[in-house]
């Protein structure tokens, strides 16, 4: 399928994203949803309208115009906010709940664990973290944390 | 199948019985089945014989007391009735006391009594005696009908009521369960040797320090000359101490290895096989037995080689060696030493295993509290909708008094065990002095002599204690391996063919041909007949227990039939291979069980390898697509029983996407709709209807809205197929169906009322 063909998206006055299918048909206010935010977070773009109904829904997004696509990735941006942990300061306890204060590829924060399940590991040194919140953390590799850190995670990995 | 040949029933009848067997019939009568009777008309045990021919059913009976069979032709008496005078037999069973009741056609011919025990046998009797009765004769070789045990899904020969898995056997044997351990040991033999010599060695060194401290004593400390030789000695003893020290941790540490190791191929093959095993087998066992098997069973037996054992061989050899060295250094010492060994020896176990039944008593009352936990907990909104708590309070209490009360009893046997043991400990010591002082006043032996034995016999006495722990303990592990052995013995019910025929991809024809099978003791499908052809959508109605859910586990192969046949495109579908087979079905059931995991991998859970494109295509067809998008993770988000909750619906929709991906040529659905509730019933419809184009559908409902779209309806009752046509025939035919439809139309309306008129 040629580009030109392809829907386009853009932003209005309000900050909304607009989407414009290849009729020409617009959409007020649509959201971009991944489809596997994990497992392949780029790829597997579907867009949903204000009322939740599925307009679109593109495996490669680099179908896109740039312009389109430069939304796209702002907008997924957005989305898909999972800081990465790069070291762990420290943990209050070892029962949960339980506070842990980290260092993240966006800055130093802390979050609250809820529960031992909220920490699971994706696959063999890949760990995601879900604060009491819902809010993600992930650990891209944990082989590559300091000994003190990697000694918190693996209590629960 | 199971055909009987008279000849093989004839070879488990004792040969002098045959002979005698033989000599009451006439010439061309031929025994078909036989049944031995264990109790006199007046209740005595003494064994009598039942023959069954194709012309007269023949009996001899005992009269007097006979244990052996051999006196019996002098005391007993033979009778015969021909079969045409037999109206029939009848089997009664009584506590403990079971009847044979011959029913002539006007009245009671004769009664055989015996013990509950044969009863299994007695029904294959009766079974033969059907046989023959039905057919006149048995020129035409049928098969009697196989079942599968309930409890454990074994293959029961015909006419038992209990399996003979199932049947309580003895108390494993210790020795000859832990026995079979050592197939799992070959594989690690060689280090296993490497172990074994280490510990040899470990223990051989810890018992060096007191030959040292011997000439020390003798030839130093007691004379009080060649003092330069002092650290020598100390240094020799710092040695052996640090020798010691390394080989003990080495041998541990190999030992504790290779018992994991041990464990860890236990735990595999255990899985492996479970996951292997028939279906039916998990019917009747609790999952928590299986599980506790894979896990703690196997935990106790690495516990058991890596510490246990290892300790007993290390007391054992310590024992040997130290007694061996006593003998060598004075054998009239060693001789007065070792006398109360085997007196303490036997004290120990003697309290241990009272000490073993205490505990063991209170582990039962500890389980009988939990028992109440598992009980009421899940089970709370009831309890709190009867205002039932106190009761469930007081029965708590009670059995938790019981646990206080038998680990009292234990306890004050326990805390004299410790006492007691060193009591006899320090007065074998104390005749050691004596008898030590006695020699040396005599110039009999030196004082180093007498240090030494004082030194080794300390070590001995704590070594019995140990061994004696690991007495319980060899019995605790023996019983895990005999569990874990029931599992690995078991053979598969449902038998790959060794002939296989590869099915590739099926067309989807299906073609029962008088169907039976049986559930334990009951028949639960009796001579179905129907052929459905590919594509074509069945839709299966009936009420509950009518066999509906059996009818199409046996077109999975989760069980096989009993008698009958199943065709798939023509060929039994005994003769494809079992996961061939299978993976060209798909199967939706009530309750759509998800894994943990992705919703996506859940998806693929039939076709791992699916591409995303694939299953976000399943996902839509089966309309699930639209739910998916609005979870925080998407086709990401972890579901399963730690995962997010779905609804009923959803997962039901995850459930058929999972279906649809493998693309079935058979598709089964199992109630598919009938956990959910009308709304949402009326969307998994949409994806269901999707689903079964093209492909040959079973569809069992209770709701016979659900099955407007199939081909033909059958209703099934009581294992039979009582009326087959599609909606509008059946409405006509007036029976079951049309009784249901209309049955079911009222409730709607009266639902739709209720929900219009709150």
């Amino acid at each position: 399928m040629s580009r030109t063909t392809r829907s386009q998206l853009s932003r209005d006055q309000w900050g909304h994203l607009i989407l414009t299918d290849q009729k020409g048909k617009q959409y007020d206010d649509v959201l971009v949803v991944p489809l596997f935010p994990i497992s392949e977070p780029r790829k597997w773009i579907s867009i949903v309208s204000a009322d939740g109904k599925e307009i679109e829904c593109v495996e490669d997004p680099s179908e896109f115009s740039p312009d389109t696509l430069e939304h796209l990735n702002k907008e997924l941006m957005y989305r898909d906010f999972v800081p990465r942990i790069t070291k762990v300061i420290s943990v209050s306890g070892t029962t949960e709940p339980c506070e842990w204060h980290v260092q993240t590829n966006h800055g130093p924060t802390n979050f609250v664990l809820k529960a031992e399940e909220d920490i699971r590991r994706l696959s063999d040194h890949e760990v995601m973290i879900i604060d009491a919140n819902g809010g993600r953390f992930r650990i891209d590799d944990t082989r590559q944390l300091d000994k003190r850190s990697l000694r918190f995670i693996e209590w629960y990995v | 199948m199971a055909s009987e040949s008279p000849v093989s029933e004839m070879e488990v009848i004792p040969v002098d019985l045959a002979i005698r067997v033989c000599r009451q019939l006439a010439p061309d009568e031929q025994v078909v089945g036989w049944f031995q009777t264990n109790l006199t008309p007046s209740l005595q045990f003494a064994d009598g014989l039942i023959f069954l021919t194709k012309q007269r059913l023949i009996s001899f009976e005992s009269e007097a007391l006979s244990d052996s069979m051999s006196h019996v032709e002098s005391i007993g008496e033979w009778r015969s009735w021909p079969i045409s005078d037999i109206a029939e037999l009848r089997l009664r069973d009584r506590a403990g006391l079971a009847s044979i009741e011959i029913v002539g056609h006007d009245r009671l011919l004769h009664v055989w009594r015996f013990s509950s025990v044969r009863i299994s046998q007695a029904r294959r009797l009766l079974l033969e005696f059907e046989r023959i009765k039905k057919l006149g004769s048995t020129d035409v070789v049928t098969t009697v009908a196989v079942s599968i045990c309930p409890s454990c899904g074994m293959v029961m020969q015909p006419g038992e009521s209990v399996c003979s898995e199932c049947a309580p056997s003895a108390a494993p044997d210790t020795t000859r369960s832990l026995w079979r351990l050592t197939r799992f040991a070959r594989p690690r033999l060689p280090i296993i040797v490497f172990g074994f010599a280490l510990t040899l060695l470990s223990t051989a060194i810890g018992l060096v320090p007191p030959l040292l401290t011997l000439p020390l004593i003798d030839e130093v400390l007691v004379p009080r000359k060649h003092f330069e030789w002092v650290p020598w000695y100390i240094a020799g003893l710092f040695l052996t101490v640090v020798v010691a020290w390394l080989l003990s941790w080495a041998k541990t540490f190999v030992m504790a290895t290779v018992s994991e190791q041990i464990s860890f191929d236990l735990r595999n093959r255990i899985f492996e096989h479970l996951q292997q095993l028939s279906l039916e087998f998990f019917g009747g066992r609790r999952t928590g037995d299986l599980i506790s098997r894979v896990s703690s069973d196997t935990e106790r037996i690495c516990d058991f080689l890596s510490i246990n054992l290892v300790d007993f061989a290390t007391d054992l050899l310590l024992i040997i060696m130290t007694a061996a060295i006593l003998i060598w250094i004075d054998p009239m010492m060693a001789a007065i030493t070792l006398i109360p060994f085997p007196i303490i020896g036997w004290l120990i176990q003697f309290f241990r295993n009272r000490m073993r039944q205490g505990f063991a008593r209170g582990s039962a009352a500890w389980a009988e509290m939990v028992n109440v936990l598992a009980d009421t907990i899940p089970g709370i909104r009831v309890v709190k909708a009867f205002a039932q708590e106190y009761r469930e309070v007081d029965r708590f209490t009670a059995r938790n008094a019981q646990v206080l009360y038998t680990n009292t009893r234990v306890n004050r046997l326990w805390a004299a065990f410790g006492p007691i043991i060193s009591l006899t400990t320090e007065i074998g010591l104390l005749v050691i002095w004596a008898f030590g002082a006695y020699r040396i006043y005599h110039d009999q032996i030196t004082f180093g002599v007498l240090q030494t034995f004082i030194f080794y016999i300390g070590r001995l006495y704590i070594r019995l204690d140990s061994m004696s722990r690991m007495l319980a303990n060899a019995q605790r592990a023996a019983a895990a391996t005999h569990r874990i052995f029931e599992i690995l013995d078991r053979v598969p019910s449902v038998a790959e063919p060794i002939k296989p025929i590869q099915p590739g991809r099926l067309q989807g024809g299906i073609e029962f041909s008088n169907v039976c099978f049986r559930y334990g003791a009951r028949q639960v499908i009796t001579d179905v007949n129907l052929s459905i052809r590919p594509g074509e959508m069945i839709g299966v109605v009936g009420p509950s227990g009518a066999g509906k859910s059996t009818l199409v586990n046996l077109v999975c192969r989760f069980f096989d039939v009993a008698s009958g046949s199943i065709r798939v495109d023509g060929h039994d579908i005994r003769s494809f291979p079992i996961s061939a087979f299978r993976s060209n079905i798909g199967i939706v059931l009530q309750e759509p069980f998800l894994f943990f995991g992705s919703i996506g991998e859940n998806i693929a859970y039939g076709r791992p390898d699916a591409k995303r494109a694939e299953i976000v295509a399943a996902a839509r067809a089966s309309k699930a697509h639209d739910f998916i998008l609005r979870l925080p993770d998407g086709y990401d988000s972890i579901v399963g029983e730690r995962g997010q909750s779905l609804s009923g619906g959803e997962r039901q929709r995850i459930s058929i996407a999972r279906a649809l991906l493998t693309d079935p040529r058979i598709l089964i659905l199992d109630e598919a709709t009938s956990s959910v509730d009308t709304e949402t019933e009326r969307e998994i419809q949409g994806a269901l209807d999707y689903l079964v184009q093209g492909r040959t559908t079973i569809a069992i409902a209770h709701r016979i809205s659900t099955l407007r779209k199939a081909d033909r309806i059958v209703v099934l009752e009581k294992g039979t197929i009582t009326e087959i046509g599609n909606h509008e025939q059946l409405l006509e035919l007036g029976g079951t169906y049309a009784r249901l439809n209309r049955v079911q139309e009222q409730m709607q309306k009266e639902i739709t009322i209720q929900e219009v008129i709150p």
